[in-house]
């Protein structure tokens, strides 16, 4: 069955957003593209081309999910350890450039409850505002300040505990 | 990450700091073609009743079109070098390489690097006690997690007292760094990272000293051993295990650290796949003419740049350099020079046995996984 000329549509312009936001939870490329397929096929199968209002806020907020359902299912890596371990990436270079707080953060992301790390990715990744997450999650506008600030204030304790505290 | 490449942050900054870093990424024009074509093929060619393994229906194909379309290229490259001789010169270096026994060489900074550096540990130190409350926080927050890290640690006595002696260490070294930093770039020095030497391939022995605290990495990439010595302290860890956490339990179990097939050096040059070198005109460092190998790998919105300056009379590496971007916009370099080949060194510089008096404690990695 060919795609019709709709859905060619909602997935080219939406293809960015998806992709996009899928990569900022994973970190990886591979992975990112990976979720963006399984989230079109999956909108593909649920909805009709015309039911959906608002495909990029829908999209979005399935690509968050489902990056967050595969982070969730990694061994993250972090140090723990008041004092520097030994790197064992395969590239002297590589070990200087990488940026290791990225790799923090998702591990503190995926210790986060699910509903507080869709509000925080949402918020500080998607750059939605309150109240358009507040529409999508059908929550009140006050409970995604709450969520956001709960995420916020863990993620800074965990990222500490897991670099080591001070060093 | 050494101490000397993560200087203290205050926490909150460095959140805020790398939310806005990850925010910026953006998938890349190839990643979305990818996309878009296996979404629209496995629209296309499978039926709806199909349509729940859809994704495995198209990879199939997908990865025999990949592989075809690789091999035409392979051969396309091929004779392309055939008739550049390039290609041919690096693969002289890969063997050039792989003959010698033993290497060493110094990792230094950039001076962007350098200046970004003195800039973050200076905003660091002002914010120590903002960052010595919230652990104390924490600490009130988490007694659970206090106990632990007290016996992973082998603390004794009161926490306060000794985050307290923690800061002030820090801040010592926030200074020290910050004097070396100013000197450095006043003076136009460069600034060495780390210090490696490489014998056999796999005992690999690495100095870093920037940050005001002498560190000595000893590997053994064949057996995967690892120990970090810190002279200045007497003391030692040893890199045995990894702790795994599980996350709504915190219960710990250890797992076993997976050796590496090579040490770095040895792995980044003979691993390199000569078809993704683009040649550079041949240029004079230091006295040595070279030739240029540039290489660009794409990692999500980021690109690293490494160039490789090989002498042209040896065919062995006189000078190495790495570029992140993103965005178009250097976000972070670094360099490998100082090479000298198949010396005969010490046999005790790649030691792991402490010397005596000093104190060694066990330690590792930890990960995060979610409770079975």
């Amino acid at each position: 069955m060919p795609a019709s000329p709709e859905w060619a549509e909602i997935i080219q312009r939406n293809v960015a957003v998806v992709t996009s936001a899928a990569l900022r939870v994973l970190g990886s490329v591979a992975d990112a593209e990976d979720v963006a397929q399984d989230v079109f096929l999956e909108a593909f199968r649920k909805w009709d081309a015309s039911e959906v209002h608002s495909w990029a806020g829908l999209l979005r907020r399935m690509a968050v999910c489902r990056a967050l359902d595969v982070l969730r299912t990694r061994k993250q890596q972090a140090t723990f350890d008041d004092q520097t371990v030994a790197d064992r990436s395969p590239g002297a270079e590589d070990r200087v450039l990488n940026n290791e707080q990225h790799e923090l953060l998702r591990t503190a992301l995926n210790a986060l409850p699910p509903r507080e790390a869709e509000v925080f990715c949402l918020a500080c990744y998607e750059r939605q505002s309150h109240q358009e997450i507040a529409d999508l999650l059908q929550i009140e506008k006050s409970a995604v300040a709450v969520l956001l600030s709960k995420a916020k204030t863990k993620l800074t304790q965990t990222m500490f505990r897991l670099s080591g505290g001070l060093r | 990450m050494t101490d000397f490449e993560s200087p203290p942050f205050s926490e909150s900054d460095r959140l805020e700091k790398t939310i806005k870093e990850v925010a910026e990424m953006n998938a890349c024009p190839d990643s979305l073609n990818r996309v878009c074509a296996h979404v629209l093929q496995s629209i296309g060619e499978s039926s709806l009743a199909q349509q729940s393994s859809a994704i495995r229906l198209v990879r199939l194909p997908a990865i025999a079109t990949i592989v075809t379309l690789s091999a035409a290229i392979l051969i396309a490259v091929f004779i392309q070098n055939r008739s550049s001789g390039q290609n041919v010169a690096f693969a002289q270096v890969q063997e050039k390489v792989n003959q010698t026994k033993t290497v060493r060489y110094v990792e230094y900074m950039s001076e962007a690097d350098a200046r970004r550096s003195l800039a973050e540990t200076k905003s660091a130190l002002e914010k120590i006690d903002d960052e010595v409350a919230m652990y104390l926080q924490v600490m009130k927050d988490r007694p659970e997690e206090l106990k632990m890290l007290l016996k992973e640690r082998s603390i004794e006595g009161d926490p306060a007292s000794w985050l307290e002696k923690r800061a002030s260490a820090v801040r010592e070294r926030a200074e020290t760094r910050i004097k070396l930093l100013e000197n450095c770039l006043k003076s136009g020095t460069p600034i060495p990272r780390r210090r490696v030497w490489i014998e056999g391939k796999f005992l690999q022995r690495v100095e870093s000293d920037l940050h005001g605290q002498n560190q000595i990495e000893l590997t053994n990439a064949k057996t995967g051993d690892a120990i970090i010595l810190y002279p200045d302290t007497k003391s030692g860890l040893k890199i045995k295990s990894q702790m795994v956490m599980e996350m709504e339990t915190g219960k710990t179990h250890a797992e076993v650290v997976e050796p590496l097939a090579n040490a770095d050096f040895y792995a980044r040059i003979t691993r390199l796949p000569a078809e993704d070198l683009k040649p550079l005109p041949e240029k004079n460092i230091d006295g040595v003419l070279v030739i240029g190998f540039e290489q660009t790998v794409s990692k999500g919105p980021h690109n690293f740049v490494r160039t490789y300056w090989i002498n042209k009379i040896t065919r062995l590496p006189v000078r190495l350099e790495a570029t992140r971007l993103a965005n178009g916009e250097a976000i972070g370099s670094g360099y490998c020079a100082d090479f000298v080949f198949d010396e005969v060194f010490d046999p005790e510089l790649f030691n792991m046995t402490p010397p005596s008096g000093y104190t060694l404690r066990e330690g590792g990695s930890m990960s995060l996984v979610p409770s079975k």
